[in-house]
């Protein structure tokens, strides 16, 4: 079976400016994609490609193995929903839902005004229209708001319009432009589980767009992150997170940020941070600049100095209830560290002015001076095998 | 705003507004005391604007009787309704193409329109007039509407109303399946009706008004517009009649007062139409 959306070295300039450079992604039939990424790294410019609204300038894209490279958005059978709703103003929530399926399913002479619902089967078709609408509003749950215009909603009920809209075409793929960025945080995360649920009772590929790196993991089955106009890492929430392949990745997702150490590499192969050896085999050569990154969850703090640890300054705990964040410094480095501790540990520890962290092997990803990740990492603590293993997995 | 100013700083400015208002509407009050005053009053020295003795029926009558003023109005209706449609029907697609749609040369052609706005129609009225000389359209109501149809002034003001509304609005209904026509027509117009209605003030003022094209291309009463009808009407009456003259003054700028008051209500409903943005 031929990929739903497929896009082959999509590239784009805005005069002299690179905002998309090689976009290689095919999506599967049914599957849910993500496109993150911090904002102006070019998703919405893509997503804009395949929706046919912005010509690429390379490349080429298919839908069900047909390609659509030159087709209109109006010729691809795809439907929109935009972070600003870009609902209709001076049109009800049912004509807003009614415009579409008029457009498709309605010739030139039937859409026109006041005669044209004599002609032809257009009764018939209206007919099946309006039975159409309210099955999407119903669906959503806004069978109440027909009649009300845009200015008459709340942001919410805007969003659910605006989902029906595209719902009720039913189409080959659905685009979503940051939807959600728009709503207040409670109803953001309500509305994640109501387009994750959409989505799997529609059985449609979507490709969704979100500058929210929580957005993507927690509703996509895959994520590509963007940045700078190209893709770095294109993978399942759990890959991309536990194996990002590029330190950008590895920066942009996760909350707190991963801590990043600079290592400078000994002659025998060992990472080394502000005098102290943290990484026992790093992989790379003497002299080579290289960065450790270590997820909060997995920096481990003790009290006494340990092999292979590092030893901070306590700048603040922080207590959020489910876990607590320990803020430190390390001599030497600019940016602070954060591990992140169960509230119990941080409450044992809060009297330290000074602490140990240190990082479990398998936690410790390493990237060369590009950013790019090195792969098969690993300690004298542990076989030489149990570090490719555990990368591998 | 208004809050804030003090009391007599409001009293001075309400003052200076009134004393404003009084002036511009003077002469509009002095048109219609003119029309109900016999032939014998408006010659009188002194200001009176209630008269002695009453002619308005008069006078009125003399003014739809003398010249065939509901054809004359009619005329204006009709040469001012076409004006104004043709005008949005060929302006809107211009702006919006103007205003959301990339293509080459689409500077140069806004600097043209610009351009556009700075050529009087004077200046134009010979060719203007040879034109339709040799399109024997001198002396049909056509020759007063056509050379008005496009309006450079209508595209410029609508451009700069469409580059407000959203381009995600636009590239919904792209992706609704919209060609660029149905955007216009569908999308576009019913939003830009503040815009629409602002214009359509401007241009049906200036055109009930006009009396140099009319005068140049239409020599026929019964194809008159009010201001030429006018000059028609002092013609037929030796223009000494003013009773009869304001008379018949006061009945061409009736409607035309009206029609400003309801664009005006639809306008300011039009500004407060939101809900564009989320």
């Amino acid at each position: 079976m031929s990929a739903a959306v497929e896009l082959r070295g999509i590239g784009k300039s805005f005069g002299e400016t690179r905002i998309l450079e090689e976009i290689d992604l095919a999506a599967a039939q049914g599957e849910f994609i993500a496109l993150v990424g911090p904002s102006g790294c070019g998703k919405s410019t893509l997503l804009r490609i395949i929706a046919g609204l912005e010509q690429a300038d390379e490349g080429a894209i298919a839908l069900d193995g047909r390609d659509v490279t030159g087709l209109r958005a109006a010729d691809r059978d795809m439907a929109m929903v935009f972070q600003s709703y870009a609902l209709y103003p001076h049109l009800t929530a049912r004509q807003n839902m009614m415009l579409p399926l008029a457009m498709r399913r309605l010739n030139a002479t039937q859409r026109l005004p006041l005669v044209g619902r004599f002609l032809g089967s257009a009764r018939s078709i209206l007919e099946e229209m309006a039975r159409d609408v309210e099955q999407a509003a119903a669906t959503l749950k806004i069978s109440a708001l027909l009649d009300r215009k845009p200015a008459q909603m709340s942001g919410g009920q805007r969003q659910r319009v605006a989902l029906g809209r595209a719902l009720v075409r039913r189409p080959q793929a659905f685009l979503m432009d940051e939807p959600l960025s728009n709503l207040d945080a409670s109803l953001r995360v309500h509305m994640r589980a109501e387009i994750v649920e959409l989505h799997r009772r529609a059985g449609v590929v979507t490709i969704y767009v979100t500058h929210d790196q929580e957005e993507a993991l927690g509703m996509a089955d895959r994520v590509a992150v963007m940045m700078n106009g190209r893709i770095l890492q294109i993978a399942d929430p759990m890959t991309i997170y536990r194996e990002p392949a590029h330190l950008d990745v590895a920066c942009f997702i996760g909350s707190p940020r991963i801590n990043l150490l600079p290592l400078t590499i000994d002659a025998a192969g060992r990472g080394i941070c502000g005098g102290q050896v943290l990484v026992e085999r790093a992989n790379a050569a003497q002299g080579e600049r290289v960065t450790l990154g270590v997820r909060p969850e997995t920096l481990v703090v003790h009290a006494e100095p340990q092999a292979l640890s590092l030893k901070v300054a306590v700048t603040r705990f922080e207590f959020l209830g489910s876990d607590a964040l320990l803020h430190a410094r390390a001599a030497g480095l600019d940016a602070p560290l954060i591990a992140k501790l169960t509230p119990a540990m941080a409450t044992l520890l809060q009297h330290h002015g000074e602490l140990h962290v240190s990082a479990a092997p398998e936690a410790c990803l390493l990237f060369d001076a590009d950013g790019q990740r090195i792969a098969g990492t690993q300690t004298s603590a542990l076989p030489a095998s149990f570090g490719r293993a555990s990368h591998a997995a | 705003m208004i809050g804030r100013l003090s009391p007599p700083a409001r009293a001075a400015r309400l003052a200076l507004l009134l004393l404003l208002a009084g002036i511009v509407t003077f002469p509009f009050l002095f048109m219609i005391s003119t029309s109900l005053k016999p032939q014998s009053e408006v010659f009188a020295s002194g200001l009176a604007l209630v008269p002695q003795h009453w002619s308005a029926a008069e006078n009125f009558a003399k003014a739809v009787t003398r010249i065939p003023m509901a054809r004359i109005l009619m005329n204006g209706v009709i040469v001012c309704a076409s004006i104004v449609v043709f005008q949005i029907v060929f302006a809107l697609p211009a702006a919006y193409a103007l205003a959301k749609l990339r293509f080459r040369g689409r500077e140069i052609v806004l600097a043209l329109v610009i351009l556009g706005l700075l050529v009087p129609i004077h200046a134009i009225s010979i060719p203007l007039y040879a034109a339709a000389r040799s399109l024997n359209l001198l002396n049909t109501l056509s020759v007063l509407v056509a050379p008005f149809t496009l309006s450079v002034f209508a595209i410029f003001l609508f451009r700069q109303f469409i580059k407000s509304i959203p381009d995600d609005l636009i590239l919904a209904a792209r992706s609704d399946g919209l060609s660029e026509n149905a955007i216009v027509w569908r999308i576009i117009l019913p939003n830009a009706w503040p815009a629409a209605s602002a214009f359509a003030i401007f241009s049906v003022v200036a055109h009930w008004n006009d009396l140099y094209w009319p005068l140049i291309s239409i020599s026929k009463t019964e194809l008159a517009t009010p201001p030429l009808g006018l000059l028609f009407f002092r013609a037929a009456e030796a223009g000494d009649d003013y009773g009869a003259l304001m008379a018949a003054t006061v009945v061409i700028t009736l409607p035309l007062i009206l029609f400003f008051l309801a664009a005006q209500r639809l306008f300011i409903e039009g500004m407060t139409m939101t809900g564009l943005k989320g």
